[in-house]
């Protein structure tokens, strides 16, 4: 898919901005009733998980063990899950309403969470994406909701490196991003497998654990890591990716996935480079039909419309990372402290951000 | 007007994003001094520094060649001595991530390391045992995987179980597998070479960006893969080069885990590795990049380059025994903290000196 990336489309694109990305639409609204969202964040040596409503109001705050990624939340919205980012081994579930203590629970030895995860079998399992770092393989822990997150087994997650996670929207599916790269807490951050490296998305049957389909990549893209996704409420999962190799041949960092269909990938034309081979989070809005991504690398958001692929909108600010959907486009958050159009420093917000 | 310049100027004027500069770069680091120093990268370090490591695999080459026309040991000692040149010229620039050596998987070709579960290892044995014919010749041993073409594979070869074969009979199959290795890695570190010598090519780009070019945009994107070299490098050595064999104490010590443990070359490699970032710093002349104000900051780096070395340059036994002692294991725990205390100097001050400091989101990319 060629992105139109005229002049006239940039015009377009910028007052698009304007309502979406980075404004929130409830600025003039009262603090009551204003959307909440989740995420994790650090201040001076302290890590938590937040909620905070579109204003950059904190309205709670929850001490985690180690530094968190993303956060998940049951159906109801009730229940959230802040995991350890890799190669941390915790995760901490909150239950909003009865304000009991929260519960921390862990990986079992010789694995280590990737960060994210989601309830399944209604609101009943919870699945985590973790490392099975002796094997040097993917799988995904399954955790009994109703048992204490007490961890029940696990099933492959048909790849190396599995990092982001969504459930499709029939809830028959659950599509698992395979970024490729193997790790072991014995060597840091350090990638072990780069001239290896089988990158994938996965459609696994939510029943079993068995695979439906798994869509691979080029060779001249095996060090192109599928990392972060979200989908549309008709199926097609977007997904940004992170690059190994080297920049002057970095290929399309957003690629889509559906069942049964070919990949889609989207030429962002100027905007491609600017992006440094790094994206670090995705988000749709599905009233909007809109997908935004962001690049702390290259500080900088792009919208694009869902259907088209169009580019409809920036947002340039250092460290920009998190995003959600809001009514009208995305808010944003970054890593330097900023919520909306809200500064929070000395609160480093990080990677995501869930809309509740 | 660039698109860049449009999207800056469109998103201020409505004012109502919150926007803040993307380059903090600091305002006395010009583009003419900025230009000198990823000039002098370029000429002093990255090309002479690929230029020797082909070289020395050429020198390699001829000893190994010489090695399987007349088998001895005085010609394996010969040819060994000519690894450890290899290995030392390769390890200057090991710790350079960006740019050819990621191109079709280089830096693998080279040296296939980390290897945990020992897949390289196992084919080379499997080679050895099989007498795989295809092994030994250079373009059929290209195809092949690319940890049997590097380094690692000579080392096995001229020091591992079995080379003594080397010394006693040139015309054995071992012998024409090290003359295929040997090409393999010559030619790999000649693309590599050559590749930043095009005009036009990598080099010039990495020195002169501009918007049109893919990887080098902005001056600051090549100032990020400079530092980048310092702060990943220093990241590299502490934890895939010093932590793997040191372990948390001496009980979690693996001698075997260390990088060329069976040629004995662990800390020559360390010491390369750290003496190629500390001349690349100086090379470069990157002291020209500090604010007045920091300049201090060059003689801290400076002074912990020599810690560095002067620890290694005390040991005289190989280092991954030494690990296993709780006494004499102090020095590499040492190294450990002195790497560290690099990595902090470049990826804190000196990137945030220049301007240059990656976010809480940015930073550990996930």
């Amino acid at each position: 898919m060629k992105t139109d990336l005229s002049r006239r489309t940039l015009l377009c694109g910028f007052s698009a901005a304007l309502a979406t990305i980075g404004l929130p639409m409830a600025a003039t609204a009262e603090k009551t009733g204003n959307p909440l969202f989740a995420t994790a964040f650090m201040e001076g040596e302290r890590f938590g998980m937040a909620i905070l409503d579109s204003e950059g109001e904190l309205l709670h705050r929850i001490a985690l063990p180690g530094r968190g990624h993303d956060v998940t939340a049951d159906s109801t919205g009730r229940h959230l899950v802040a995991f350890a980012r890799r190669p941390g081994t915790f995760a901490v579930a909150v239950n909003r309403q009865k304000g009991s203590e929260p519960k921390v629970f862990a990986c079992p030895p010789t694995r280590h969470f990737y960060g994210h995860g989601l309830f399944i079998d209604d609101d009943r399992l919870l699945v985590a994406t973790e490392n099975d770092y002796e094997n040097g393989i993917g799988v995904l822990g399954l955790y009994d909701a109703t048992d204490g997150f007490r961890r029940i087994g696990e099933w492959s997650s048909h790849g190396v490196g599995p990092h982001d996670l969504v459930m499709s929207p029939d809830g028959r599916s659950l599509i698992v991003a395979n970024g490729g790269m193997e790790t072991h807490p014995d060597f840091g951050r350090q990638i072990l497998n780069l001239a290896s490296m089988e990158p994938s998305l996965a459609f696994i049957d939510v029943a079993d654990g068995s695979l439906k389909e798994k869509h691979t990549l080029p060779p001249d893209w095996a060090r192109l890591s599928t990392r972060h996704m979200d989908i549309t409420q008709d199926g097609q999962v977007f997904v940004g990716c992170q690059w190994q190799g080297e920049a002057a041949a970095c290929p399309p960092l957003l690629l889509s996935f559906a069942l049964g269909e070919d990949r889609r990938e989207y030429d962002l034309g100027e905007l491609a480079p600017r992006l440094d081979g790094y994206v670090g989070s995705v988000s749709v809005n599905q009233n909007e039909g809109q997908v935004a991504i962001t690049s702390p690398h290259g500080d900088l958001a792009i919208m694009l419309d869902a259907g088209s692929g169009r580019v409809i909108g920036l947002q340039e600010g250092v460290d920009i990372c998190g995003v959600a959907p809001l009514s009208g486009g995305f808010l944003t958050s970054s890593g330097t402290g900023r919520f909306g159009d809200h500064e929070l420093k000395p609160i480093a917000f990080d990677n995501h951000i869930l809309a509740l | 007007m660039t698109f860049r310049a449009f999207a800056i100027v469109a998103i201020m004027a409505f004012g109502s994003m919150p926007f803040v500069p993307a380059s903090g770069r600091a305002a006395d680091s010009s583009d003419a001094a900025v230009r000198a120093v990823l000039t002098d990268a370029v000429e002093n370090f990255f090309r002479p520094g690929y230029r020797r490591v082909q070289d020395r695999a050429a020198a390699m080459g001829n000893a190994v060649e010489a090695l399987c026309t007349e088998a001895g040991d005085e010609r394996l000692q010969k040819t060994r001595a000519a690894f450890a040149e290899a290995v030392s010229a390769w390890s200057r620039m090991e710790t350079v991530r960006f740019g050819p050596i990621l191109h079709q998987n280089a830096a693998e070709r080279l040296y296939f390391f980390p290897d945990r579960r020992g897949i390289g290892l196992r084919q080379v044995q499997g080679v050895l045992a099989k007498k795989d014919e295809t092994a030994t010749a250079a373009d059929t041993l290209a195809a092949k995987s690319v940890a049997l073409q590097g380094l690692g594979t000579l080392e096995f070869l001229l020091f591992g179980t079995g080379a003594e074969e080397m010394a006693a009979n040139g015309d054995s199959f071992r012998c024409r597998f090290a003359e295929a290795v040997t090409a393999r890695v010559e030619a790999t570190a000649a693309t590599v070479a050559n590749e930043w010598s095009e005009p036009g090519g990598i080099a010039n780009r990495f020195a002169n960006p501009d918007s049109a070019y893919a990887d080098f945009r902005t001056q600051e994107d090549s100032l990020r893969a400079l530092l980048g070299t310092f702060t990943n490098g220093l990241e590299l050595i502490a934890d895939a080069r010093i932590v793997p064999f040191l372990g948390g104490d001496e009980n979690k010590a693996r001698p075997k885990a260390a990088a060329w443990w069976r040629a004995g070359l662990t800390g020559d490699a360390l010491a390369q590795n750290l003496g190629g970032l500390s001349e690349l710093y100086d090379e470069a002349g990157m002291q020209r990049l500090l604010p007045t104000e920091n300049s201090n900051l060059s003689s801290e780096i400076r002074f912990e380059f020599a810690n560095a070395q002067r620890a290694l340059s005390g040991i005289d036994q190989p280092l991954p025994k030494l690990a296993e002692d709780e006494k004499d294991r102090s020095p590499v725990a040492y190294l450990l903290i002195v790497t560290r205390s690099l990595r902090s100097l470049f990826a804190e001050r000196f990137a945030g000196a220049i301007g240059l400091v990656a976010g809480f989101s940015s930073l550990d990319g996930d």
